[in-house]
Formats: structure tokens, C-alpha cells, sequence
């Protein structure tokens, strides 16, 4: 229940923050004030978490970043639920060789570690574009959510309200709409909550190789690789983007772990 | 058991290598589906013929058919040909058999850290299971599965490496002793540089395996035979261990199956912190470079070491719980 509470809370300021940037944000994210005098500053009322090693406002990029990192993981997941649930129904409802072929493929992309996965897709991609990022850690995240959407469609096809529709001639699309998925939608949700703090965490990972959303675009990813350098001299600079990571992720965590006690009657 | 254990691992090495197959299948794919070829950013290069590019398409079969690519493709791997490394100049499969010891090393450092430490965080919630103690337990370990293995990675080296001066800055040994040092010495010198990329993969892996085992602990904590076991009057520890944590173990050990995966996604960002010469970090240098032959390699290396690690962790389970035995 206080997860439930705390994590709502905190990704409903995060949201509000990152919809804010503009209004909050002291300066341009990208506008490098003072390359002389002004690389790595320490945390100053004109900068309030000091600035980066390219004379960057600190705060005003992990506001920025927020938007970058919330939008990514919010539409990625979106697709995420879409693709995975697609092919779980699919699977779930039709049985036979289509089940075999499709869990079978899940098997073997389950197989390689998703960070593998996505770096094979961005081997050959030249510039990487929000939007392409989206389709990339959204066309990679679905694997998890179709086996369980294909477990939860096959319990729920054995009911006896899916055999009273069907009986009274209710076409198998507009049973799986209307009566199967309102009845699985609680796992999902709490899968797709869980899923956007790990697409945070991956987005800020291939930031931080220097495979993410490219510069000067700000994320918290990269403003980590910027800062490991002056690790001892600047630490503000990696602890302020870790932090923002940190919470955002803690946020859907516990989130997730409270919606679960709600939605998931198996749930301990 | 004999032969039935003979029978179950040679099903499961079958299994395992159409598992490879389809890693293999989907990473060509994904290769393919992407704009162009390797060579599409030459096209443009005013000092390359066009029909030079042509003839380099040819060398490398770039200009037949999709189908026909994949055969080739196939059977090359097969053969344990991975081809070239676009960066260094070397067969890919020499680049990453040098690396690959330095990154299972690593990853059995973080999953007996992981296990260990995460089942006995677990065991001691699930005891406490309501209590102050599992609620901080709880806190801690829900922030350190919210942290990125990078900022842990970041943070340990901060502290115990630069400002502390306790552990190593990065590598896998001391480039200039190492060499020099005895047998216990090497063996100290690569547990010294081991010890903060372990901590950073394993301690959040940690976090995760204790949630898991929490849970399993208290599910298990209300069953009949706990109830039973302690009306014989059998003390705590034996009720504990002995009957709740064995049971309990189950769900844990098949995890070990999705915790490799995990772990190794881990180790190329761990690696890249830490400098440590792993598949991971030369995976990562890799993808800056656009060396897709190294980067798909290993890709399909990682999903070997999976499906190996798969079969290890079902082998687990059948010998921690006996009623798995009959199973296939």
C-alpha cells in the first residue's frame, strides 16, 4: 500500500518535472556558458548542481534528460505491450503450430542478453533518432510480456464465460477484446510498469556506451560518461544524473510492487 | 538416475543448440532488416570506384540473395568461422576466446555473490517476514535493484578505488607486476582487481534474487508441513533451514536460468567501467566502431553461455528437489 502511495507520487512529480523543463530549466540544455571558466563548476545559486565538463548546466540538463528518458521508456513500453500482446494472444488462442512457432522464437530471443540484442540492432544504424530508440527498446522488450499474456489467454479460454460467448456466437476477435483481456489486464499492467524502469535503466546504459540517443541531446546516460572523468575533481556530475536514475527507476519499482498487491490476486 | 540423467542432458544440449540456431536466425535478421549493407557508407566515398565497392559486394556474397546469404551464413558458424573483425584486423573467434575466460570469471564472481548473499537476505526476510528488519531489508534491497549497474560500478570505484585507494582503478591484473609475482601472489592480484566489478554486478543482481526469495520464504512459511514440523517441536533452525528454505529453493534456482542473461547484459557495462577485458567491453568498443562482425558474435556467444547456464541451473533444481527427477 505505501509502495502503491510513494511510488505514484514520485512518478507523478517526475512527469510533472519533465513536462516543466522548459519553465524550470535555467538554461538551454545544450548551450555551453563558459568554456574557459566554467567547466566542472561545484553546485552555485546560478548553478544549482554546478556544471558539466563542457560548461553545461547541470540541473538543466537531468531535466531535460527527464523528458528524453520518461518519453523513451513510455512509448517504448507502449510498443512493448502492443507487440507482446499481439503474439501472446495469438499464440494463446490459436494453439497448435502457430503456439509452437511463436514461443518457440521467444525461446531463442530470450536467449541473448537484451543488451546484446539491442547492440546487434544498433550495430549497423548510423545516427540513432528518438524515435528510433523507441522502436528498437520496444521491438526488444516484448518477449517477456507474450509468454505471460499466452498463459494468462490460455487459463482464461478455458472459463465458462468464454464458452458462454462463444456458444451464444460471439465472433473469437471480439471475445478476446471484450471478455478475455479486461480479465488479464492486471498482470499486464503490473509487467508494463515494472518493464519502464528496466527500459530506463537499458536507455541509460547504451547512453552511457555512447550508443543512446546522440549528443548534445541530454541524457542521463551520457551526462554519467561525461562526468566519469572528473569522477574525484567533479562528483556532482555523476551523482546528480544517478540520482535523478535512481529515483525514476525506484519510482516504477515500487509502483509496480504496489499495483501488484492490488491487481494480482496471486501476488504473496 | 544414471542414465536418465545421460538422457535429460542430451536432450537438453539438443534443445540447446536450436536455441542457437534461432539466436542465430533472429541476430541475421535483425542485421538485415537494418537500412542498407556494411558497406552502404562507403557508397558515398569519393575515392571508391562504385565498381570496386561491386566487387568487394561480391567477395563477401553481400550481393546474393537473402536465402542464399543465410545458408552460407549458417554454415560458416557451424564450422566455428566468425569471421573477421572489421577493428582489429583478427579472426573474431581469437579476439573473444581471450576475452571470454576473463567474463565467465566475472560472471560466477557476481552469481555466487548473488545467490549467496541474496537467498540468505531472503531467508532472514522471510524469518522476520512484517518486522522492522525486513522493512529496512526491503528498502535496501528495492533501491539497489533501481540501481543501474553502472552507477553502483561508478560509486564502488569513487569510494574503495580513488579515494580510498583499497581496490585497483581497472583491468584484470597489475599490468606490470603481475607477471613477476608467484602463484598465491597472481592469484591475490586478479582476486584484488575482481572484487569491485563482482560487487557491482552481483550486489544488484543480489537485490533482485532476495525479493524473489522473500516471497518464496513467506509463501512457504504458511504451509502445513512448517506447521507440522514445528508441532514435532523441532527447533526454529531446522524448521527454517531444513524444511522452509529447501522448498523454497525451487523457485529461486530457476531464476539462476533468467539471471544469467541479466548478468551479462551487466558485464559490458561493468567491463566498460572497470576496463575489465570481457566479451562485454570488447562488445561495446566494438558497436562504436561499427564492427558488426564482433558485435553479433559475440550476441551469439552471450546466448551459448545462456543456454549452457540453463542447463546447469535445471541440473541445480533436479538435484535440490528429487520430485523433479521424473521429469523431462
Amino acid at each position: 500500500m505505501t509502495s502503491l502511495r510513494v511510488g505514484a507520487v514520485l512518478v507523478l512529480a517526475l512527469v510533472v518535472l519533465a513536462l516543466l523543463a522548459p519553465v524550470l530549466a535555467p538554461y538551454p540544455p545544450h548551450l555551453q556558458i563558459d568554456l574557459t571558466n566554467l567547466r566542472s563548476a561545484p553546485p552555485s545559486f546560478a548553478h544549482p548542481l554546478g556544471t558539466d565538463p563542457y560548461s553545461r548546466d547541470l540541473l538543466s540538463r537531468i531535466l531535460y534528460g527527464a523528458r528524453v528518458s520518461l518519453a523513451i521508456a513510455g512509448l517504448a513500453i507502449v510498443l512493448a505491450v502492443i507487440l507482446g500482446g499481439t503474439v501472446g494472444i495469438l499464440a494463446g488462442w490459436m494453439g497448435g503450430v502457430t503456439d509452437v512457432v511463436l514461443m518457440r522464437t521467444v525461446d531463442a530471443a530470450l536467449a541473448i542478453p537484451r543488451l546484446f540484442v539491442v547492440l546487434v540492432v544498433l550495430a549497423l544504424w548510423e545516427r540513432v533518432t528518438v524515435p528510433a530508440m523507441v522502436v528498437i527498446l520496444g521491438g526488444t522488450g516484448w518477449f517477456g510480456i507474450s509468454r505471460l499474456v499466452r498463459a494468462e489467454v490460455q487459463s482464461a479460454r478455458e472459463r465458462g464465460w468464454v464458452a458462454a460467448a462463444r456458444a451464444a456466437g460471439v465472433p473469437a476477435p471480439r471475445i478476446v477484446l471484450r471478455h478475455v483481456l479486461p480479465n488479464i489486464a492486471g498482470p499486464i499492467i503490473v509487467a508494463a510498469t515494472m518493464g519502464l524502469g528496466q527500459v530506463v535503466l537499458l536507455e541509460a546504459g547504451l547512453s552511457y556506451l555512447g550508443v543512446g540517443v546522440p549528443q548534445p541531446t541530454p541524457s542521463w546516460g551520457s551526462i554519467i560518461a561525461d562526468g566519469q572523468f572528473v569522477l574525484r575533481t567533479a562528483p556532482w556530475v555523476v551523482a546528480s544524473a544517478s540520482l535523478a536514475l535512481v529515483t525514476t527507476v525506484l519510482a516504477f519499482t515500487l509502483l509496480g510492487d504496489g499495483l501488484r498487491a492490488r491487481l494480482d490476486p496471486r501476488a504473496p | 538416475m544414471g542414465t536418465d540423467l545421460i538422457r535429460f542432458v542430451v536432450g537438453r544440449l539438443l534443445q540447446g543448440v536450436l536455441v542457437v540456431l534461432g539466436v542465430a536466425t533472429i541476430v541475421f535478421l535483425l542485421l538485415h532488416a537494418a537500412p542498407g549493407d556494411p558497406l552502404t557508407v562507403l557508397n558515398d566515398a569519393p575515392q571508391i570506384a562504385p565498381e570496386a565497392l561491386a566487387r568487394v559486394r561480391q567477395t563477401y556474397g553481400l550481393d546474393r540473395p537473402l536465402p542464399e546469404q543465410y545458408v552460407r551464413y549458417v554454415g560458416q558458424l557451424a564450422r566455428g568461422n566468425l569471421g573477421i573483425s572489421l577493428t582489429q584486423h583478427r579472426p573474431v573467434a581469437d579476439a573473444l576466446a581471450a576475452a571470454i575466460p576473463n567474463t565467465v570469471l566475472l560472471a560466477l564472481a557476481a552469481l555466487l555473490l548473488d545467490f549467496g548473499l541474496g537467498i540468505a537476505i531472503g531467508v532472514v526476510q522471510g524469518r522476520h517476514g512484517g518486522t522492522r528488519r525486513d522493512h529496512v531489508l526491503s528498502l535496501v534491497t528495492v533501491t539497489l535493484y533501481s540501481t543501474p549497474v553502472f552507477v553502483l560500478g561508478l560509486l564502488l570505484l569513487g569510494v574503495f578505488g580513488e579515494a580510498l585507494h583499497w581496490f585497483p582503478l581497472g583491468g584484470a591484473i597489475d599490468p606490470i607486476r603481475h607477471a613477476g609475482l608467484g602463484l598465491a601472489g597472481r592469484v591475490a592480484d586478479r582476486a584484488r582487481h575482481l572484487v569491485l566489478p563482482a560487487l557491482s554486478l552481483g550486489l544488484v543482481a543480489a537485490a533482485y534474487t532476495a525479493r524473489h526469495q522473500r516471497s518464496a520464504m513467506l509463501e512457504v512459511l504458511q504451509q502445513d508441513f512448517i506447521r507440522a514440523a514445528r508441532a514435532r517441536g523441532l527447533g526454529e533452525r531446522v524448521v527454517l533451514l531444513r524444511h522452509a528454505l529447501r522448498n523454497a529453493l525451487t523457485p529461486t534456482l530457476t531464476l539462476a536460468g533468467l539471471a544469467l542473461p541479466v548478468l551479462l547484459s551487466g558485464s559490458v557495462l561493468v567491463e566498460t567501467v572497470f576496463g575489465w577485458p570481457g566479451m562485454g567491453r570488447l562488445a561495446a568498443e566494438a558497436i562504436g566502431r561499427r564492427d558488426y562482425p564482433m558485435v553479433t558474435a559475440a550476441a551469439i556467444l552471450a546466448a551459448v553461455l545462456v543456454v549452457l547456464g540453463n542447463l546447469l541451473a535445471d541440473l541445480a533444481t533436479r538435484i535440490a528437489d528429487p520430485r523433479l527427477r521424473s521429469i523431462r
